[in-house]
């Protein structure tokens, strides 16, 4: 029985007067696993997403968790667009990991090799930077607080399908070299069966179905999964 | 790296600004001092040793304009620094933070918008008296709710942007984010304010020397020459038309300063889709 | 019916020449479904626009022959070009909620096409309101009573997909472009959009031209597919050629 590195229990959240949100929501994630969270537009994805890393505070349930990094969706949005590369990995370490901010030039060496970018984006804006090499900043950025477990809302959603490869390749290879828990978030069935372990589907807030990767890919026992991976137009 | 681009109207801004401020600054090397009376040269037209003529007591006007013209811009400068400072302080808490902070504060701003700056400053002036300390208070004061509202919007535009809750996430301090994350991607809309903001108290001193509430004579400003010159019309029209033509001119070069698309070119996505 | 030769666009940033699409070549026949595959910047979305005759914009420069039907879309006048949007081209953007007007009901948008015909087609009120609830039907709309007095918020991403492409095919054009029709929305919407688009080509025997970055999409509607690269044809061919012996290395790449 490996360790949990995040566990949620009954997590209720609904948005002031409607029904939308996310009900009763249980699920776990062990140390070194990738396990992705699998739902179309208006699910609550993103809602249990933010419920875990405290963007919004639950009405009920229990959510333990180790120390979290979180990728947003959008590359474009979530880099300062006044500020260069350099500045904002720095300011980072100066918030996100204040005790190591003395040898802050070593960890930024070294968490631009772990992203596989060379130096040279340090002096640059993020709008000169393509699609990838941002995405590939704010995995670094979320890297930089040393976190347990990794939280990925659509992190390759808004990428080119060649892009997506690498990025997720590059994730891949995180979660293996560093042991590092990873929670997918994605509407992207193909994005979520090439990386995740194990699968939650979520559905109008609630989970509907949850199985190894395998498992539910070749028997889905959900009307709903069936009708989804149905439509996915997958080979 | 970081460009400025300029476009056509900002670069023939930023030339007649620059001409404004060599015009002044050229007042220093005039000897003819703006205040010094002369009953020889009363009324005296337009000559090559006073270039714009002499007023009804015989002083150089082209020295007072040039002196009236740099109290009108020291005055203008620091009304807008004190309207900036209040007005984007007050806009950034209304719409960094919503709710109850930004009900209070915006409804005191929407009952100072509604009144015009003019007449606001003109309140202020009755009250603490006449002089260009207290125009530049006023005017200053008169400003903030204009700032106040376009800071406003911008941040709470910002807010929602996902940089803003990383940096969040990462537990850095509110007024940093503010002022150090949140700032520089609103430079654009601030400068444009400024602009308006610079011209707008020019025209209200100018309005409020004119009415003989704002600088105090001998003491001159673009809107006490004007006030001066209205009088003689007829009979000495160059009285009014060359400050008028150096007030117009200025405006107008602040004004396409303030005009056209962005400083920056660098924030703009340069790939195409 | 269509025939892309040579196509070449080019616009101008700060003066200096970019080449946004190069040396394109591609037809369409009667009837057939082509798809066009490629990321973002290959310029599938300029040739797109080119053939639609949407590209009037002064720093732009394009040369070569886009012909449709005997009429040289490239070099007509702009009174012609209108005269083909709507009539022979119909037009359905990437997102159903921007290329909406909000404040129009979802019905006046399906007919606007015939409105500002109306006189050369001598609709009344009463057919315009006909043909505009037919066509809603035949895209699936089956509510389109209901739809066609409502205002775009009030319809979901797959419904006001569906007028979008009701709208395009009021006039019954002979070639449908889409411009990634179903990129904005879900998986399950995106299938039954996709099911509209192909019975409808089964039925009227409409052309279209399939713009997306999604090669599974294109596999599962068109006959034939061009694959782009930065402004240029990586490779062409029929679907299940393309899909079983990639040639090219790019192409097996875009393959998840």
């Amino acid at each position: 029985m490996s360790e949990k590195v995040c566990e949620v229990k009954n997590l209720t959240y609904l948005y002031p007067k409607s029904d939308k949100g996310v009900k009763n929501v249980s699920l776990y994630v062990n140390k070194g696993s990738i396990v992705g969270l699998l739902g179309e537009s208006g699910c609550g994805k993103s809602t249990l997403a933010k419920c875990i890393s405290s963007q919004l505070i639950p009405q009920s349930g229990e959510i333990v968790c180790q120390k979290i990094g979180y990728i947003f969706q959008d590359n474009y949005a979530s880099l300062n667009p006044a500020k260069r590369v350099g500045w904002l990995l720095k300011e980072t370490i100066k918030y996100g990991n204040p005790e190591k901010f003395s040898e802050y030039e070593k960890r930024i060496k070294n968490i631009l090799e772990d992203v596989e970018l060379d130096e040279s984006v340090l002096e640059h804006y993020p709008s000169e930077l393509s699609g990838g090499q941002r995405q590939r900043i704010g995995i670094a950025m979320a890297l930089l607080s040393n976190p347990d477990i990794l939280i990925a809302d659509e992190p390759v959603s808004a990428l080119d399908v060649t892009v997506q490869k690498q990025v997720i390749k590059l994730i891949k290879k995180l979660n293996e070299r560093k042991n590092l828990a990873i929670l997918f978030i994605s509407h992207d069935i193909k994005v979520v069966r090439e990386i995740c372990n194990y699968i939650y589907i979520l559905k109008d807030g609630e989970l509907i179905e949850e199985g190894d990767s395998e498992d539910l890919f070749t028997n889905p026992s959900n009307e709903y999964t069936k009708n989804l991976l149905d439509s996915s137009y997958l080979e | 790296m970081k460009k400025i681009k300029l476009n056509n109207q900002k670069k023939a801004g930023i030339i007649i600004v620059v001409i404004m401020i060599a015009f002044v600054l050229l007042g220093f090397l005039n000897k003819n001092p703006f205040d010094l009376m002369n009953k020889d040269l009363i009324l005296k037209g337009p000559s090559f040793s006073h270039l714009f003529g002499c007023d009804e007591f015989g002083r150089d006007i082209l020295k007072r304009t040039q002196t009236g013209m740099g109290i009108s811009v020291a005055i203008s400068v620091f009304s807008v620094l004190i309207g900036t400072f209040f007005g984007t302080i007050i806009g950034a808490l209304c719409g960094y933070f919503g709710g109850i902070v930004d009900e209070i504060l915006s409804s005191i701003i929407d009952v100072l918008f509604a009144v015009p700056s003019l007449l606001l400053a003109l309140v202020f002036v009755s009250l603490f008296g006449s002089g260009y300390l207290q125009v530049t208070l006023a005017l200053g004061i008169a400003i903030i709710p204009s700032f106040a509202k376009m800071m406003r919007s911008e941040f709470k535009k910002q807010r929602e942007l996902e940089y803003v809750k990383m940096a969040k996430l990462l537990k850095i301090p509110t007024a940093r984010i503010l002022f150090v994350h949140i700032l520089p991607n609103v430079t654009e809309t601030f400068l444009n304010c400024v602009f308006i903001a610079f011209n707008n108290c020019i025209l209200a001193e100018a309005g409020l020397s004119f009415l003989g509430i704002g600088v105090q004579p001998p003491l001159a400003s673009i809107g006490t020459l004007l006030s001066d010159g209205g009088g003689y019309i007829r009979r000495a029209p160059y009285m009014v038309f060359f400050p008028a033509l150096t007030l117009i001119l200025l405006l107008f070069g602040i004004g396409l300063l303030s005009s056209g698309e962005s400083f920056h070119h660098a924030y703009s996505k340069r790939f195409k889709d | 019916m269509l025939t892309v030769k040579d196509l070449k666009i080019e616009f101008f940033d700060h003066d200096l020449p970019e080449v946004a699409v190069k040396d394109v070549d591609f037809t369409i026949k009667d009837g057939e479904i082509l798809g066009i595959v490629g990321e973002s910047g290959s310029g599938k979305s300029m040739t797109a626009m080119a053939i639609a005759g949407l590209l009037n914009r002064k720093d732009l420069t394009k040369s070569g022959m886009i012909d449709l039907d005997g009429t040289d879309i490239l070099n007509s006048p702009r009174s012609k070009i209108r005269e083909i949007q709507g009539n022979e081209i119909g037009f359905v953007f990437q997102d159903p909620l921007n290329s909406m007007n909000p404040v129009l009901k979802v019905g006046a948008q399906v007919e606007e096409a015939m409105r500002i015909r109306k006189k050369e087609l001598g609709f009344s009120k009463e057919d315009m309101k006909n043909r505009a609830l037919e066509v809603m039907k035949s895209v699936g709309l089956d509510d389109a009573e209901r739809i066609y007095e409502s205002y775009p918020h009030q319809i979901s991403g797959g419904q006001r997909q569906r007028a979008m492409i009701a709208a395009a095919l009021v006039l019954k054009p002979k070639l449908l472009i889409c411009d990634e029709p179903t990129t904005a929305l879900d998986v399950t919407v995106q299938k039954r959009i996709i099911d509209v688009l192909k019975e409808l080509n089964q039925k009227t025997g409409t052309s279209i031209l399939f713009i997306s970055h999604d090669l599974s999409v294109i596999k599962a509607l068109c006959d034939r597919v061009v694959v782009m690269k930065d402004g240029l044809v990586v490779e062409e061919g029929s679907v299940k050629e393309i899909f079983e012996n990639p040639t090219k290395e790019y192409t097996k790449q875009l393959i998840f």
